[in-house]
């Protein structure tokens, strides 16, 4: 016991080496720049950047968060400066971070996410493509499309034509059954899978009696939502051979090894990067010492290693 | 610039007024490079339920104690818990952050300046009113609070004037209901004054219409004016984009590229 100091926290994620099992919730770490003046944040096995679309989105009006218990709400609408700007300013300036860079992509179409990787395949930074299909704060876009399977199999299938870098599929748990959703991804050549994003999610202001977001609806995220995530990576997993990335309310170790023994190969970090910065090094090491203590060499061994 | 997320140790965390608290505690790395009108996030340790810090301006540095102090109200459950902690208590507390105070370029320039404040305002400018009182030939401080009882940092902005032997840093208190200095609203005592004097610098922080009214007021007058915002937040480094402010230039984001700005560039009719 607690003699194999030389545990393997690499991953194969997709084809993407990473040191560690370990990255950020899109749209919670920018592009890792504010994150870069508390701590060297090329130690993560990758970083996933805050979502881009074609043309900037200003997103949605104030108020675009609340507290929740457990949680907050948020529905900041996804504004972004759109992808030239992203490959122009923001891309080169964490080239030299030499890490794993997975940017985000949004549209409110097919076309525009298909638009939006052609624009990003100018820039030699990113490494993958995480598509968000399930975001709940854009009206026209986003949430419907990730609901439907032939829309999931159809759009992913349009990324893959146009990049020969992995395509991750993030998908919504506001559906009734993710695994139908997850199938869709992978019969549309999707590389791997995001579980889960946010959760439909609403507050209201009993003094005013009116909804706590401008938006009135947002999506949920922090530990409240983390019992969700763990059951969608274990029903996924066990359905659909795509490796996870598995996201929802991380705060700490125990709970990436939670999500790695439902399925997930890499754990993200989100909304716990709001309370505790430090949290990505803290998952890092605590998943190192977790090894240790119970003798185990490969991370990876732990994937999908719940006994049920 | 440099930030740090210091676990510190509680000084001192006493009501002093209605809801109220004064916090000071020792946090070494954060005080040393703190400026006026930045300010830090506050983490009550094991809270599982309220996973946002509070966002509180840096009201007071002592470079001897290697401290800061900060004035907070009890609004919520954060706040609440924050106010049982004791001396000796330790909290995460991630700062300096923001631009303050010092980005506005005429600082030093300012003359006969105005400070504008409303509530808990009055915090986010006690260290401004320092800064001004090196160069200033004069200063008006206009504080407002909605009653007697909630008033806050009235003997540290008297004595000002003592301090940096200018009888003409006045404090000019103001309660909405009367109880206490003038009567009325800090905004009216402002425009009274902006009748009798030609003020050239104007800086204003309180609640949203106050601010707005404010500004407009300083503008008119043809004063510069900047001013201190507030906003619901999450991170506090410029990644969340829950705290953005319309401006135009386009959304700025309080929490990073503010939290004072110049006035002139707010979308005032998109404000509140």
């Amino acid at each position: 016991m607690g003699e194999n100091k030389n545990v393997d926290l690499s991953i194969n994620f997709a084809g993407i080496s990473m040191p560690n099992p370990v990255t950020v919730g899109s749209g919670t770490f920018g592009a890792g720049l504010e994150f870069n003046e508390l701590f060297d944040v090329s130690v993560l096995g990758a970083i996933t950047t805050k979502g881009v679309s074609l043309e900037a989105w200003a997103g949605n009006e104030s108020p675009r968060i609340a507290k929740a218990t457990g949680g907050m709400i948020n529905a900041i609408g996804l504004q972004n400066p759109g992808a030239s700007y992203m490959v122009e300013e923001v891309l080169p300036k964490i080239k030299d971070l030499n890490s794993n860079i997975i940017v985000n992509v949004l549209g409110k179409s097919q076309e525009e996410y298909v638009e939006t990787i052609k624009v990003l395949e100018t820039s030699d930074v990113p490494c993958a493509y995480e598509i968000n299909i399930s975001c709940p704060n854009v009206k026209s876009g986003g949430l419907s499309l990730g609901t439907d399977p032939k829309c999931v199999q159809s759009l992913v299938s349009a990324c893959k034509n146009v990049t020969n870098k992995p395509i991750i599929a993030k998908l919504t748990p506001n559906v009734t059954s993710i695994t139908e959703i997850a199938l869709a991804a992978k019969a549309g050549g999707a590389d791997a899978l995001t579980l889960i994003n946010t959760v439909a999610a609403m507050a209201i202001d009993i003094k005013t009696r009116r909804p706590k977001l401008a938006n009135v609806c947002g999506g949920l995220s922090g530990p409240a939502i983390k019992p969700i995530a763990v059951k969608a990576v274990y029903d996924v997993h066990k359905v659909c051979d795509l490796p996870i990335i598995g996201i929802g309310g991380i705060t700490c170790a125990q709970d990436a090894i939670e999500f790695i023994l439902a399925g997930a190969s890499v754990v993200s970090i989100g909304s716990a990067n709001f309370t505790n910065p430090f949290t990505t090094l803290e998952v890092i090491k605590g998943l190192e010492n977790y090894c240790i203590k119970n003798n185990i060499l490969k991370i990876s061994d732990l994937i999908g290693a719940v006994e049920v | 610039m440099k930030k740090f997320d210091e676990k510190v140790s509680i000084l001192l965390n006493d009501k002093v007024a209605k809801d109220i608290y004064k916090l000071e505690f020792v946090c070494p790395q954060i005080s040393e490079c703190a400026k006026a009108g930045q300010f830090v996030e506050v983490l009550v340790e094991a809270n599982p339920v309220c996973m946002l810090r509070v966002p509180l301006c840096i009201a007071d540095v002592d470079l001897d104690l290697h401290s800061i102090t900060l004035y907070y109200a009890v609004v919520g459950e954060s706040t609440k818990q924050l106010s049982q902690q004791n001396i000796g208590d330790g909290l995460k507390v991630l700062g300096p952050l923001g631009n303050g105070w010092q980005q506005v370029p005429q600082l030093e320039n300012a003359k006969n300046a105005m400070i504008v404040c409303g509530g808990m305002g009055a915090a986010a400018v006690y260290l401004l009113a320092h800064e001004l009182s090196k160069s200033a030939q004069s200063i008006d401080i206009v504080c407002g609070f909605a009653t007697k009882n909630k008033i806050i940092l009235k003997e540290e902005f008297e004595n000002l004037a003592l301090l940096y032997e200018n009888p003409n840093i006045k404090l000019h208190i103001c309660t909405d209901d009367g109880s206490f200095g003038f009567s009325g609203y800090n905004v009216v005592k402002m425009n009274e004054l902006l009748q009798q004097k030609t003020y050239d610098s104007c800086f204003v922080c309180g609640p949203p219409i106050m601010t707005k009214i404010a500004c407009k007021q300083a503008l008119d007058h043809g004063a510069k004016c900047f001013a201190s915002f507030e906003k619901l937040m999450a991170c506090g480094l410029g990644v969340c984009l829950g705290c953005v402010l319309q401006t135009k230039n386009g959304l700025k984001r309080v929490c990073a590229d503010g939290p004072v700005f110049d006035a002139e560039i707010i979308d005032w009719e998109n404000f509140c």
